[in-house]
């Protein structure tokens, strides 16, 4: 594998097959991401377009503050955010009195067993309605803090709690429903 | 940091799809070939760097065959001043010279119909063997000093039109300066050089429009290229070959003669197993552009018949076809194929730069052939950077030659 300098180094120098190469080593693993933002496949592979085209044309600017695969990431997320923009505030419906509803559980309690493939995991995510979506994954996968998720999004703290608290919910209902998984939410 | 603790349930899906990869379609790499910022610097380097050398390589040829040390005005009232003046010191140089020959008045007898041409009086230079000159009065020459122009020019247009010409790089009424807008077809064979040493020859066929002034030419068209690559593939397959044989009992008597011995009945049998193979097998692509050339050129030298043009532009590729046949043979009773692709994917558009030198011969007032060798060099590689394989750049080398037309 080419080291990230040497194809940070090629492009900044606009040698074309540098490009070739960072699009070869992170497009499976950005798709990844995308996947999770959009709910198919072929949407997700829209905003991979447009992010690699964000990626060639401001990689020159990218000055190794960070990791590179962590630029390209958040680009990435950034795009899938920015593709369900016009319509996002629709999705976000701030229920400060719904986070009462639901406590999360202790993180040593319950073991699941049998797990879901990945592809049927991905599915249940992309099921998921967008505002619950895009929390879920910012505070899961990408280690957001609501904080961070609600000034990203421009919505409240609490707004964010009840997004993330909704997909859980939602999400054990479904595991417990099609795979028989113990939910691990308990309702006060 | 955040505060926030995580579930099991988020840990059920970091864990699972964490580091998810997708394989994303072929059809999304090749449409963001076209969003690659631009920084060719080596063909844009090569590019300016023939710029350059057909640039010092004019300035060469004019400086030494069109000397003009003074920097005449082409103003024509300045010119004539100038050619009064300095006729004025050829006339005082020469006058012991042509003593016998001056006329007092205006214009000198000839005993030959030599004429100094403009040039020449405006450098002053007499010495080309004439053996007369005008003489025009002082007078007349500051008084009316456009009418005396007009004279020298008309008796200098005598000179152009006579039947034995001087040497002249500037003749204004050749055949190509009536010719501005010229339409013509050209054939262009040439040799693609590859760095592994496959060469391969492409050939264009081409329809152009030039229009010239002075000495600037530019020209463009549409054409059509055919070219080819070798393509090579790594093929490895298992197939059930014959690895040897044994020599079989099919039965066995007791020999009636002796009965201590046994006959035996035996046959040849030939011994198949599966065999790994591993060959390198090539085959032919073949493709057709459709181009778009640009050139801009220079006139170095021009004869009545004959001239020479430095000319570099840029050429623009489209693919139109491809016939890419794939693996050759793979065995009949080939099992477990394996097939890898040992070249690098062709882009559907390239730009290359050309730079050639024209050379010019107008075979009557309306047609002009042409004869021109050519480099040429892509910009950027014809090849998707994305293959596995590094992408070539080959250049070639070729003759482009056709016919002009002056309608």
């Amino acid at each position: 594998m080419v080291p990230d300098q040497e194809i940070l180094e090629g492009c900044k120098s606009g040698e074309r097959h540098a490009f070739g190469l960072l699009y070869k080593k992170y497009a499976s693993t950005m798709l990844g991401i995308c996947m999770r933002y959009c709910k198919r496949k072929e949407e997700a592979e829209d905003v991979l377009h447009e992010g690699f085209i964000k990626v060639f044309s401001n990689v020159s600017k990218f000055r190794g503050d960070g990791s590179f695969e962590g630029w390209i990431k958040r680009i990435m997320i950034n795009t899938s955010l920015s593709y369900y923009h016009a319509n996002l505030k629709h999705y976000f419906q701030s229920g400060v009195e719904e986070i009462a509803d639901l406590t999360v559980g202790n993180e040593d309690e319950g073991i699941y067993s049998n797990a879901p493939a990945r592809s049927e995991l991905l599915g249940l995510i992309q099921d998921l309605p967008d505002g619950y979506r895009f929390v879920f994954n910012m505070f899961v996968f990408e280690d957001f803090s609501h904080k961070e998720i609600a000034a990203e999004l421009g919505i409240s703290v609490n707004t964010s709690k009840s997004q993330l608290a909704k997909a859980r919910r939602r999400l054990q209902k479904k595991l417990d429903e099609d795979y028989n998984l113990k939910p691990n939410i308990r309702s006060k | 940091m955040k505060k926030e603790r995580k579930h099991n349930l988020d840990k059920l899906f970091l864990e699972s799809l964490g580091g998810h990869q997708v394989e994303p379609s072929p059809g999304i790499w090749e449409s963001l070939l076209s969003y690659i910022p631009s920084g060719g610097n080596r063909g844009l380097f090569l590019f300016l760097a023939s710029g350059i050398l057909i640039g010092a390589f004019t300035v060469f040829m004019h400086s030494t065959l069109i000397p003009d040390p003074e920097g005449h005005s082409e103003s024509n009232i300045t010119h004539t001043q100038e050619v009064a003046a300095e006729i004025e010191i050829a006339q005082a140089e020469n006058t012991q010279l042509n003593n016998e020959t001056l006329a007092d008045e205006t214009v000198a007898e000839f005993e030959n119909p030599i004429f100094v041409n403009q040039e020449n009086l405006e450098k002053g230079d007499f010495s080309h063997g004439f053996i007369s000159y005008i003489v025009i009065p002082e007078a007349e020459m500051i008084s009316n000093p456009i009418e005396i122009y007009s004279t020298l020019e008309s008796r200098g247009s005598q000179l152009r039109e006579s039947p034995d010409p001087i040497f002249d790089l500037n003749v204004r009424d050749s055949y190509a300066k009536k010719a501005d807008v010229l339409f013509g077809a050209a054939f262009s064979p040439a040799v693609n050089i590859f760095p592994d040493g496959q060469n391969r020859n492409d050939y264009s066929i081409e329809l152009v429009a030039a229009y010239e002034k002075s000495r600037f030419l530019i020209e463009s068209g549409l054409g059509a290229n055919y070219t080819s690559e070798s393509a090579k593939y790594q093929v490895n397959y298992t197939s059930f070959d014959s690895v040897g044989y044994y020599v079989g009992v099919t039965s066995f008597t007791i020999d009636p003669v002796n009965p201590d011995s046994v006959i035996f009945e035996t046959n040849l049998k030939n011994l198949y197993d599966s065999i790994d193979h591993y060959s390198v097998t090539e085959n032919t692509n073949k493709y057709a552009y459709l181009q778009i050339p640009l050139r801009v050129g220079y006139r170095v030298l021009q004869t009545p018949r004959f001239s020479i043009d430095l000319k570099a532009g840029i050429l623009f590729s489209l693919q139109i076809y491809k016939d890419i046949p794939g693996v050759p043979y793979r065995g009949n009773d080939a099992d477990d194929i394996e097939v890898t692709r040992q070249y690098p994917d062709r882009l559907t558009t390239s730009w290359q730069y050309t730079a050639g030198i024209g050379l010019n011969y107008q075979i009557n007032n309306k047609v002009r052939f042409t004869l021109e060798p050519f480099y040429r060099q892509y910009i950027k590689s014809a090849y998707s950077p994305a293959s596995a394989f590094p992408a070539r750049s080959p250049h070639a080398f070729g003759i482009r030659g056709g016919l002009y037309f002056h309608f």
